[in-house]
């Protein structure tokens, strides 16, 4: 029965109590209406009690005594909770070298160049395809619709990433961070995300979704993020934006993309003939 | 926040050293089973929740306590679960190799507190049973499964903690339990489900 579909959605919840009364009424009304799904949550509640009778960890505590001793040897000499990376004490003057502004300039630069060349040499896409390439084909229509999606999408990423790796800790400001706004830009974008990636053109693009993951990844940091300090989160962010060079690929992508002609914006990776 | 909890933390922040072993001997039980969970291997659980406490370490100045402790916690661990994991793509934890020599669990299954020989092996079979049930899930529906089932997180911390929605952690838990109930299966008669269906 296709009304079933809805109550099994909602049998994780009910088995652990988690059903708002209401739904629990309408959940428990259906359950006396309907055996098949009465059956299937009673099986799937004695499963839980047979899980019940798996024993707690039983560790020898002399373990624990070795395990610290390991673990403090492993510890900054340091006071814990006050040391670095905390702002709050990097705000004194003098406690951060200052870069003078041409280096951080310089530094930038060369990045984007970097990005360029190796964007333009088709380092990655050579990398990633391997097999030979069969030319896709897509409807213009459906292209089209997708390229407007992609470039919105990946724009609108970057935008927000790139404001919250931009942050410094260390001397702006945690109000300008705004990170409500942000968790309501990235739950949108979660969205726009979802929707690109089951797009029938970004389906034929390996590279494209594996990045649009990645992406996904750090925005549900932000989009969950409520309710903890928000130089925390940047933290993470930052952490997560740097450790997959979540920038750099971005630009790649869309470098990849502006070389095409605009009426054959197409995944850089053709695997497959879809419309033919 | 639970008060003992919180005034951990408030003594940590302070820069109480003798703090900072309390939290861990208040936390690492838990820390390790998880990790251990995790990873299957004892010697990767020890450098992982050693590094969750490495972490906690540097971070607790960032702790406001809205968070439970242990939520705050996990998530650390979650998150340095999958960045290791996906830096060590072709290796891996050992996690997945999993025999019955070998089992990740092992170190938990303990005898049971009985003198009857019969009831201990029968106990004992049941901890290989559910043991060797929860290696049959993916990684992902485990960690969920655990963290609700064992940990008594609600699915929206679980959501928190691993960086996905509240639906996806919905949907992998039932499968996880879809899936125990097919792994447990030859429990059905013990149960009394067996006539019924």
């Amino acid at each position: 029965m296709s009304s079933c579909r809805k109550y099994r959605k909602m049998m994780a919840d009910a088995l652990y109590q988690e059903l708002k009364p209401h739904r629990q009424q309408i959940f428990d009304a259906h359950l006396a209406s309907c055996s098949q799904c009465a059956q299937e949550f009673k099986e799937l509640s004695w499963t839980l009690r047979v899980m019940d009778r798996r024993r707690a960890p039983d560790v020898d505590p002399a373990y624990w005594e070795g395990y610290w001793n390991l673990l403090s040897d492993r510890l900054p000499k340091d006071k814990p909770g006050t040391i670095r990376p905390d702002w709050r004490h990097l705000l004194s003057p003098g406690a951060i070298p200052v870069r003078p502004a041409w280096v951080s300039l310089a530094a930038a630069i060369l990045l984007v160049a970097t990005g360029i060349f190796i964007g333009q040499s088709g380092f990655f896409s050579r990398l990633e395809t391997g097999a030979p390439v069969q030319a896709t084909v897509f409807d213009p229509a459906l292209v089209a619709e997708f390229n407007q999606l992609a470039s919105s999408y990946l724009e609108r990423s970057k935008m927000v990433l790139m404001g919250l790796d931009n942050f410094n800790p260390r001397t702006d400001d945690p109000e300008t961070l705004n990170i409500s706004r942000q968790r309501s830009l990235s739950e949108e974008l979660l969205l726009q995300g979802r929707m690109l990636r089951n797009h029938q053109v970004t389906t034929a693009d390996p590279r494209l979704q594996m990045l649009i993951d990645e992406i996904e990844r750090v925005l549900l940091q932000v989009a969950n993020s409520g309710g903890e300090d928000p130089l925390w989160t940047v933290t993470l962010v930052q952490e997560g934006i740097d450790n997959n060079s979540i920038l750099l690929r971005i630009s790649l992508v869309e470098i990849d993309r502006d070389k095409e002609p605009a009426e054959t914006k197409e995944p850089a990776v053709k695997t497959s003939s879809i419309l033919t | 926040m639970e008060s003992h909890e919180q005034g951990l933390v408030q003594r940590v922040q302070e820069g109480d050293s003798e703090a900072f072993k309390e939290l861990v001997e208040y936390s690492q039980a838990r820390l390790f089973q998880l990790a251990m969970e995790l990873t299957g291997d004892w010697d990767d659980a020890e450098e992982l929740s050693q590094q969750v406490f490495i972490k906690a370490y540097h971070g607790l100045s960032h702790f406001r306590g809205e968070a439970k402790l242990m939520s705050w916690l996990y998530r650390i661990m979650m998150n340095t679960y999958i960045d290791a994991s996906r830096k060590e793509r072709t290796r891996g934890w050992r996690m997945r190799a999993t025999t019955d020599e070998d089992s990740p669990l092992e170190p938990f299954v303990t005898e049971a507190h009985t003198d009857n020989p019969e009831a201990r092996t029968a106990a004992h079979q049941i901890q290989d049973h559910i043991n060797e049930a929860l290696q049959a899930l993916a990684p992902q529906q485990r960690s969920v499964f655990i963290m609700r089932h064992y940990h008594d997180l609600s699915l929206k911390e679980i959501a928190r903690i691993m960086g996905l929605s509240v639906g996806t952690v919905k949907s992998q838990l039932f499968r996880a339990i879809r899936r125990l109930q097919k792994e447990l299966h030859f429990y059905r008669a013990e149960l009394g489900l067996e006539e019924q269906s």
